[in-house]
C-alpha cells in the first residue's frame, strides 16, 4: 500500500477535527473536513479519498448508516479507499460484526492523540 | 396377633384323629366281620366303602381347615397385589364354612382387607396429590425443565414450553435441551453444557447458578438467571433440573443505566480528546522553547490527560463487568509485542511520576490468547496501583515467563511499602481501599476489581504476593493461544487491538 493522498474527515466537533487537520497537514496528507453526515456522505461518494475518518456520532445521520451506505457494492469510487471509524463512544456490541466487516478500525478519539493517528495511518500504509 | 403354636397343635391332633379313623374304623370292621361269620369278601367291600367314606369325610375336612382358609387369604392378597389389576376390591367373603383356625384367619383376612382399603385410598391420593403438583407447576411462571442423562427433555412445564421456538412446542418430550435452547452466557464464564459435562465425569450432586443469561427465540430476547440442580442416576431419571428465571425487564432496565453511562462517558471524553490533543502540539511546537521547569509541568499536563482518560476508560468497564456485559474478543497475541508497546505507552507517565519502570521478557514464549485492550487495562492498572504505592525513585518492574502449567504468568512487582496480611484477602474486592490509602492515596478502589474481572473473563488467574515494608507483586496467567485455538474466531482478517482501539491488518505478515 502506498502513501495516502487525500484524506476525508467527517467529524462534527470543530476542535478535533482541526486538531486531526493540523496534525495530517503538517504529515504531508491533503485533507478535507465535513462537519455533518449528509455533507460527509456526499463528498465521500462524490470524492477521490484514499483514507476517510469517520466519527459515529455526526448530525443528521448514524455513522454507521454512512459506513453501511460508502461500502455497498454499488458504490465503485471507494473500493481501495481504507475508512476508520474514529469516535468517543465504545464500540457497541450490536453492531459490532458490522463494523468488523465493514471498517478497517476503531479508533477512541480520547485514547488516541493526533500524533497516533498519524502514526496509526503510518502503519496502514505500510501493511 | 397369630398364635402359631396353638396353630400346630391344633393341626398335629387333628392329622392323628384323621389317622386313627382311617386304620382304627377298618379293623373293626374287619374283625366284627369275622365275628358274625360274613363272608371276607363282603367284609372286605365293607371296609373299602367305609375307607371311602372315611376319606371323604378328611378331604371335606382339610379343605375346610385348610385349604379353604388358605385360597382366601390368597384371594384377599390378591386384592393388594399390582399383578392383578382386574382384582377389585370387596368385602371380605363370609367365614361360616371356614371351620379351622377360624379366629386367626378371620384376623388375618380383616387386617388384608383393612390394608387394601387404605392402600386403594393411598393411590386415589397418591393420583390427586400429582394432578395438584402437575397444576402447580404449570401455574408456576418459573420455567421448569428436567432433562435425562442424554440431555433430552423429559419434562417442561407450560412456563418452560413459553421458551421453546415454535417448532418444537408441539411435542418437546425427548427434545435435546442444548438444540433447542440457544442460550448466550457472559464472557468467561463456563455455560451450562460444558459445567454439565463436567459433572458427568466426576460428581454425584452438584448446583450451579448463572446470571444474566441470554436467550433468543422466536418471540425475541430475553435475559434469563438459570439454576441447574445435577443429580446422578436417579431412578426417576431425572438427571439434571433446570429452573429458568426471566429477568428481562430487570436487565433491560441494567442495559439503560450502561446506555446513560456510555453516554455521558462519550461526552466526557470529547474535551478530554481535545485536551489531549491541544497538549500534545504544545509538546510538540513549544517545549523546545521551554525552560526544564516548564518542561516538567507540561509532562504531568500530559501524563494527568491521559490518567483522566483511563480512569474513564475504567468506570465504563467496570459498569460492563456489574452488568454482565463485559465481551473480550480473544486473539492469538504476541506477548512480548503487546507487553513492549504497553510500556512503551506507560512509561512516559511512570516517569513523570518519578518512578522507575522496568521490562524484562523472554527470548521466546508461546502466543497467548488475548484481548489486546484488556491487557493494557490489566497492566495499566497494575502499574498505577505500583506507582501509587512505590517512593520516590522506586522502580517497578514487569516480567513474564512460561509457568510450569503451561500458562504464561506475567509479574509487576514494586519496592512500596507492602501490604499487610489482614487487607490482602479483600483487595480485589469492588471499591474495597484500605484504610491507609483513604488517607493518603488516591484512587476509587475499582482497579484491581477489574483487573481480576478481566483476567476472569480470559479464563487466567490473579493473585498477589506481598511483605510490609519490602514492596508487593501483582501477578496473572493467561493461557496460551493453543489451548484455546478452537474457541477463537480466526476467519476474517486479523485485528490489531490495543489500548485505543483496533485496525484490521490486511498484510499476510504482521510487523
Amino acid at each position: 500500500m502506498s502513501k495516502f493522498q487525500h484524506i476525508l474527515i467527517i467529524e462534527d466537533d470543530t476542535f478535533i477535527s482541526e486538531l486531526y487537520q493540523r496534525a495530517l497537514r503538517k504529515s504531508g496528507y491533503n485533507v478535507s473536513v465535513a462537519l455533518g453526515g449528509v455533507e460527509g456522505q456526499t463528498m465521500a461518494l462524490t470524492g477521490d479519498y484514499d483514507l476517510i475518518l469517520l466519527d459515529i456520532m455526526v448530525p443528521e445521520i448514524n455513522g454507521i448508516e454512512i459506513l453501511k451506505k460508502l461500502r455497498s457494492p454499488s458504490v465503485t469510487n471507494l473500493a481501495n479507499c481504507k475508512i476508520i471509524i474514529t469516535t468517543n463512544l465504545d464500540q457497541d456490541e450490536s453492531a459490532r460484526a458490522e463494523v468488523e466487516a465493514l471498517a478497517d478500525g476503531y479508533l477512541i478519539k480520547a485514547d488516541v492523540t493526533p500524533k497516533k493517528l498519524v502514526e496509526i495511518i503510518g502503519q496502514m500504509e505500510s501493511s | 396377633m397369630f398364635e402359631f403354636d396353638e396353630l400346630q397343635k391344633q393341626l398335629t391332633t387333628k392329622i392323628f384323629m384323621l389317622i386313627g379313623i382311617f386304620t382304627v374304623v377298618p379293623l373293626a370292621i374287619w374283625l366284627a366281620a369275622g365275628a358274625i361269620g360274613i363272608s371276607p369278601y363282603l367284609a372286605a367291600a365293607i371296609v373299602a366303602i367305609a375307607g371311602l367314606g372315611a376319606a371323604f369325610a378328611a378331604s371335606q375336612k382339610l379343605s375346610k381347615y385348610a385349604l379353604q382358609p388358605t385360597a382366601a387369604v390368597f384371594r384377599a392378597l390378591g386384592h393388594i397385589s399390582t399383578a392383578d389389576t382386574s382384582n377389585v376390591l370387596n368385602t371380605p367373603p363370609s367365614l361360616g364354612d371356614i371351620k379351622f383356625a377360624r379366629s386367626i384367619t378371620e384376623t388375618m383376612l380383616h387386617d388384608v382387607y383393612n390394608f387394601a382399603a387404605g392402600k386403594n385410598e393411598g393411590a386415589i391420593q397418591l393420583e390427586s396429590n400429582y394432578k395438584l403438583l402437575l397444576e402447580m407447576l404449570n401455574l408456576s411462571n418459573t420455567p421448569l425443565i428436567a432433562l435425562d442423562q442424554h440431555s433430552k427433555i423429559i419434562f417442561i412445564n407450560k412456563a418452560g414450553i413459553g421458551l421453546l421456538p415454535d417448532s418444537a412446542r408441539l411435542n418437546p418430550i425427548g427434545l435435546d435441551f442444548f438444540k433447542i435452547f440457544n442460550l448466550d452466557h457472559t464472557a468467561g464464564e463456563q455455560d451450562i453444557g460444558n459445567w454439565l459435562s463436567g459433572c458427568r465425569e466426576s460428581k454425584l450432586k452438584e448446583s450451579q447458578s448463572w446470571q444474566r443469561v441470554a436467550l433468543k427465540n422466536d418471540d425475541g430476547s430475553f435475559y434469563l438467571d438459570i439454576q441447574a440442580d445435577y443429580n446422578r442416576n436417579q431412578s426417576s431419571g431425572v438427571e439434571l433440573l433446570i429452573s429458568l428465571i426471566d429477568k428481562t425487564s430487570y436487565y433491560n432496565e441494567q442495559n439503560q443505566d450502561i446506555e446513560f453511562i456510555s453516554l455521558a462517558i462519550h461526552e466526557l471524553r470529547g474535551p478530554i480528546t481535545v485536551m489531549r490533543g491541544f497538549i500534545e502540539v504544545f509538546e510538540d511546537e513549544v517545549s523546545p522553547q521551554l525552560n526544564e521547569e516548564h518542561s516538567k509541568l507540561m509532562l504531568r499536563l500530559s501524563a494527568s490527560a491521559k490518567q483522566l482518560s483511563t480512569f474513564v476508560r475504567n468506570v465504563l468497564s467496570v459498569t460492563r463487568t456489574d452488568n454482565g456485559e463485559l465481551r473480550l474478543h480473544l486473539q492469538k497475541t504476541d506477548w512480548n509485542d503487546l507487553l513492549s508497546s504497553i510500556s512503551k505507552e506507560l512509561r512516559p507517565i511512570v516517569e513523570s511520576r518519578g518512578r522507575q519502570l522496568e521490562l524484562q521478557l523472554p527470548e521466546t514464549l508461546p502466543a497467548v490468547s488475548a484481548d489486546g485492550t484488556a491487557v493494557y487495562e490489566i497492566v495499566n492498572n497494575l502499574i498505577d496501583n505500583a506507582v501509587k504505592y512505590s517512593p520516590k525513585a522506586g522502580k517497578i518492574t514487569i516480567k513474564t515467563h512460561l509457568n510450569n502449567d503451561g500458562q504464561v504468568e506475567t509479574l509487576v512487582a514494586d519496592e512500596g511499602i507492602g501490604i499487610p496480611d489482614s487487607i490482602i484477602g479483600n483487595l480485589f474486592d469492588r471499591f474495597y481501599r484500605s484504610h491507609r490509602s483513604k488517607e493518603s492515596v488516591g484512587g476509587t478502589g475499582i482497579g484491581l476489581y477489574l483487573c481480576r474481572a478481566l483476567v476472569h473473563a480470559h479464563g487466567g488467574n490473579i493473585w498477589v504476593h506481598s511483605k510490609e515494608g519490602e514492596g508487593s507483586t501483582f501477578g496473572f496467567s493467561l493461557n496460551q493461544y493453543q489451548v484455546n485455538a478452537g474457541t477463537i474466531e480466526t476467519s476474517g482478517p486479523k485485528l490489531i487491538k490495543n489500548n485505543h482501539g483496533w485496525i484490521k491488518n490486511h498484510g499476510s505478515v504482521r510487523r
